[in-house]
């Protein structure tokens, strides 16, 4: 038993060893943990609140290629939507004095503390997606324009399902702020044009958004059989969920959702997919944006504003083809 | 669960176990209360859905909705009560479900055919539980330590699997697994009902089943008696990866698309249901039809607050007071033999 438990422990110290040793030779070919190495080289943190979904992703891996370009090191990490972890990294971040912080998917009214951090370390903080009002500690936030994209997808819902007194399901995740935003946009849109909001589903967790959206919608189906003309998804993934569920029972009233992931395209452009529409995320508009922004600003160049909204485009079957990488 | 020392585990039978564990038989409405306060939960919540909205959710289509949407949750469940049989828990019955699932699709996609990533898929879950075998059985870490180091580092490798992406546009082949229907009933629901049935037969009728009982009871004993306790713990996690790795690959059949995550949050569920089920059990212990029962509970709930209407944080908030109320009902009269 004891030879055992030693001989466990062994393999285990080693297998340890042999995983430190190989990061740490990975990071060898990176710059130290903290401030500037060489003139150029910037040591980044990129801090976001997701990282787990297609669009996040897609938005991250972005930013860090073509911060890589500019000879800057970006370190990501990611805290599934815990803001007060986010507070944690932003704080540790700013006691190594990096050259510049990245918060993503977050807005700065939610991570108070770690923005004073970065402020009292003289640390300057950019964003990503990061709220829709500019803020004096943040010293540049690209965005996308939620709201716009919650009114533009609203308004093509609308023109599928035919205008006033047709009733929506709206699919929605108020922890994330610009899926709040978004949904926001949505409902009054729907309450302007006098469209009937039947339901406003709340999903618990994006990591498992799809089955949640395609139970959700199932039951209302099974209440509600002919109570329905489409759904409102606040993302794609979500949206995919409603239309599974409508696959399944046969029905043909159709979903939007926003973000423009690849499998959103492709479904809309199947056109066996009660996916109809999306509204296409320009996430390489806007990382472009803020990678200029931050060469700027460490060039010493003053930034004339401190945010920038960037609009999507709106995804249909007419369009889709265009997007289709 | 106490064995009292049975003096050749192998050839003890379930009832003689259940007989040791309970010094008082009598027939009491307290017993009576805490043996069926679950079921009697259950009932009462179909009654109340029933009343609230009898042409929708008393129908055939309903029920075959819930049982579609409960499946994946009652694969995990059934394994998660094994390794709960012999008085551990598997935190990472979740993330192995996600991984599993990711492998898998992955896999299909760079061509590889359908029987052969699954079994990948499978092997790959079972090695996740033999890990956490190793560490609570052979190395004695606690397992709540020991399956929550092994969840977080198997989140880890499903996001390096996937690369953080949603991975989708399977073969066609791939999707009747999580989507077909066979006589009007989903194929999760069989593929379900065969795992627990497997699972109820492994614990009734088999010598390992009757060891993971016995080890559950009182391990000290079950060792004095012969029985090769780390072994017997080990092959219950083993078990419970591979389930766990079964339920993510249909999850992702079911859904079209696989992402690192999509199976975590089943995890907390099935611990739930595997709980609410242990209060059915005349000796307080994990069994697999209270366990079915439970994850009924789960799934009725969430269907039928849906179908009311109840707005879903209001759903979160009283389904932990249900699962509390069901769980204390059970406990009524239990302090009074």
């Amino acid at each position: 038993m004891e030879k055992s438990r030693l001989i466990g422990l062994a393999v285990i110290g080693t297998a340890v060893t042999l995983a430190f040793g190989g990061c740490a030779s990975g990071a060898e070919s990176g710059s130290t943990a903290s401030g500037t190495d060489n003139a150029g080289k910037k040591n980044i943190a990129l801090i976001t609140g997701s990282y787990g979904t297609p669009a996040a992703k897609s938005a991250m891996d972005m930013l860090i290629t073509k911060g890589a370009a500019k000879g800057w090191d970006i370190k990501l990490q990611d805290t599934a939507f815990d803001y007060n972890k986010i507070n944690s990294l932003m704080q540790d971040a700013a006691s190594q004095k990096v050259d510049a912080i990245i918060v993503g998917y977050t807005t700065p009214e939610l991570i108070t503390l770690g923005m004073q951090a970065a402020t009292d370390a003289g640390v300057p903080v950019f964003g990503l997606d990061a709220g829709v009002q500019p803020v004096d500690q943040v010293t540049l936030n690209v965005t996308s324009d939620n709201p716009w994209f919650g009114k533009t997808s609203a308004e093509e819902l609308m023109t599928l399902v035919g205008g006033k007194g047709k009733r929506v399901l709206m699919l929605e995740h108020e922890p994330h702020p610009g899926v709040k935003l978004r949904s926001e946009a949505a409902r009054q849109t729907f309450k302007d044009a006098g469209i009937d909001i039947v339901a406003e589903v709340q999903i618990k967790d994006p990591s498992s958004g799809r089955q949640e959206a395609m139970n959700d919608v199932s039951d209302y189906l099974t209440a509600h059989p002919n109570g329905l003309d489409g759904i409102w998804g606040g993302w794609d993934d979500v949206a995919m969920g409603a239309a599974l569920a409508l696959k399944n029972a046969n029905s043909n009233i159709p979903v939007t959702g926003v973000d423009g992931t690849d499998e959103g395209l492709a479904a809309i452009q199947s056109g066996t997919s009660n996916l109809k529409a999306t509204v296409w995320q320009d996430w390489g508009t806007i990382t472009d944006k803020l990678v200029a922004g931050m060469g700027d600003y460490f060039a010493g160049t003053k930034l004339p504003e401190n945010i920038v909204r960037v609009e999507g485009k709106l995804v249909t079957a007419d369009n889709v083809a265009e997007f289709i990488k | 669960m106490t064995t009292n020392g049975p003096s050749s585990t192998t050839r003890v039978g379930s009832a003689e176990v259940l007989a040791a564990a309970l010094p008082d038989r009598k027939i009491g409405v307290g017993r009576i209360l805490r043996l069926s306060g679950t079921g009697i939960g259950l009932i009462l919540l179909i009654a109340i859905f029933g009343a609230l909205r009898p042409t929708v959710f008393l129908t055939v289509g309903n029920f075959v909705n819930i049982l579609e949407q409960i499946s994946i949750l009652a694969i995990i469940a059934a394994v998660q009560t094994v390794v709960m049989v012999v008085g551990d828990f598997d935190l990472s019955v979740g993330s192995t479900a996600s991984l599993g699932g990711a492998l898998t699709a992955v896999l299909l996609m760079a061509g590889w055919s359908i029987p052969l990533a699954v079994a990948v898929a499978l092997i790959v879950g079972a090695l996740v539980g033999a890990v956490n075998g190793v560490l609570v059985s052979y190395l004695k870490l606690s397992a709540f330590i020991a399956t929550l180091a092994t969840m977080t580092s198997v989140t880890g490798l499903a996001f390096i699997v996937t690369d953080g992406a949603n991975i989708f546009g399977f073969t066609k082949d791939f999707l009747p697994l999580g989507q077909g229907r066979f006589l009007g009933v989903p194929v999760p629901v069989y593929v379900a009902a065969a795992v627990s049935l497997l699972i109820w037969a492994l614990l009734r009728f088999t010598t390992i089943g009757r060891r993971w009982r016995a080890v559950g009871g009182n391990a000290e004993v079950a060792r004095l008696s012969g029985i090769r306790v780390d072994w017997v713990r080990f092959v219950a996690f083993v078990i419970a990866g591979l389930g766990s790795a079964l339920a993510g690959i249909i999850l992702v059949s079911r859904l079209a698309s696989a992402t690192a995550q999509a199976g975590d949050s089943q995890m907390m569920l099935a611990v739930a249901a595997v709980f609410l089920g242990m209060t059915m059990s005349s000796y307080g212990g994990a069994n697999i039809g209270g366990t079915l029962v439970g994850v009924a509970i789960l799934g009725v709930l969430t269907n039928g607050l849906n179908i009311v209407g109840v707005n879903t944080y209001v759903q979160q908030l009283l389904t932990g007071f249900i699962i509390v109320a069901a769980v204390g009902l059970s406990r009524l009269g239990q302090d009074r033999r």
